[in-house]
């Protein structure tokens, strides 16, 4: 009776840690699988971000050349504009900065009007590498609206 | 059968419960990753076809650039009411197609569409913006 109740014993321990076992493997995986798509996620986000922030200065430029005012938050030296984003792609101080987009773009004029040429590209803080470039380019005819 | 008794495996409410918690998580693991995955692609497929446009928009202008300066320097001529087109390069899938009316000495935009070229292929129509 009691061998019996021994073996009952040890055949009950043997099932609990094999389930357990089998309860930590898939946790393990399903855990790694949860942080691959967290970290995909992220990428996205940045990815997303970056390209806004490369189509927001890019529209930000058109305006100004187009004889709107520049954001006080836009840096502008000569033809060349700079900006500073944040995560949610919104213009914000360079110290609060995710992503700052550049724009050195050239301005030549000709008979017909002026054209406004150059490519944005965008860098993410500590990166020295641009993570997305846009090309910009815009010609403003004479005597058009 | 005392032997079968004891070597059978005990498969009680508790050992399936923990078996679906178990294949739940999974899934939605296995879930987020495949969706995660999509947004992803669509993500990089979304900037490669601004990029694309972006590339054709510049090569338009560029374009229209050099035409202003002919029909102000005299080196071409056209006629008030005249539509003059300019197409872009192909960049992706994506040209522009633009096209202005000449009244006074400027061009005026009449028309200005991305032009998808696989989707002009299988239908064999201009798929515009």
């Amino acid at each position: 009776m009691t061998g019996s109740s021994h073996s009952k014993g040890a055949i009950f321990l043997i099932e609990f840690l094999i389930m357990l076992l089998v309860f930590s493997l898939a946790c393990v995986v399903a855990l790694r699988l949860f942080a691959k798509a967290d970290e995909l996620e992220k990428r996205t986000a940045d990815a997303d971000c970056a390209t806004a922030a490369a189509l927001s200065l890019s529209a930000i430029v058109e305006e100004y050349y187009a004889g709107g005012e520049l954001p006080a938050l836009v840096m502008r030296d000569g033809d060349s504009f700079t900006a500073c984003f944040d995560n949610e792609s919104a213009l914000c101080l360079q110290s609060d900065a995710v992503y700052t987009a550049k724009a050195p773009l050239t301005a030549s004029e000709n008979a017909g009007g002026l054209l406004i040429d150059g490519v944005i590209s965008v860098y993410a803080r500590d990166l020295t590498e641009a993570v997305y470039t846009l090309p910009l380019c815009e010609f403003y005819a004479k005597g058009a609206a | 059968m005392a032997k079968k008794d004891a070597f059978s495996m005990r498969i009680n409410g508790l050992s399936i419960l923990m078996l679906l918690i178990l294949l739940c998580i999974t899934v939605f693991a296995a879930l987020a990753l495949v969706s995660a995955n999509a947004e992803l692609k669509l993500s990089q497929k979304n900037s490669d076809h601004i990029a694309d446009r972006a590339y054709c928009d510049r090569d338009a202008q560029q374009q229209l650039a050099a035409l202003c300066d002919e029909l102000a320097g005299g080196t071409r001529t056209a006629d008030d009411g005249e539509l003059i087109t300019v197409e872009s390069a192909v960049f992706g899938n994506t040209k522009i197609k633009a096209t202005y009316i000449y009244n006074d000495g400027v061009l005026t935009p009449v028309e200005y569409k991305t032009v998808n070229i696989d989707a002009s292929r299988a239908t064999g129509a201009q798929a515009g913006q």
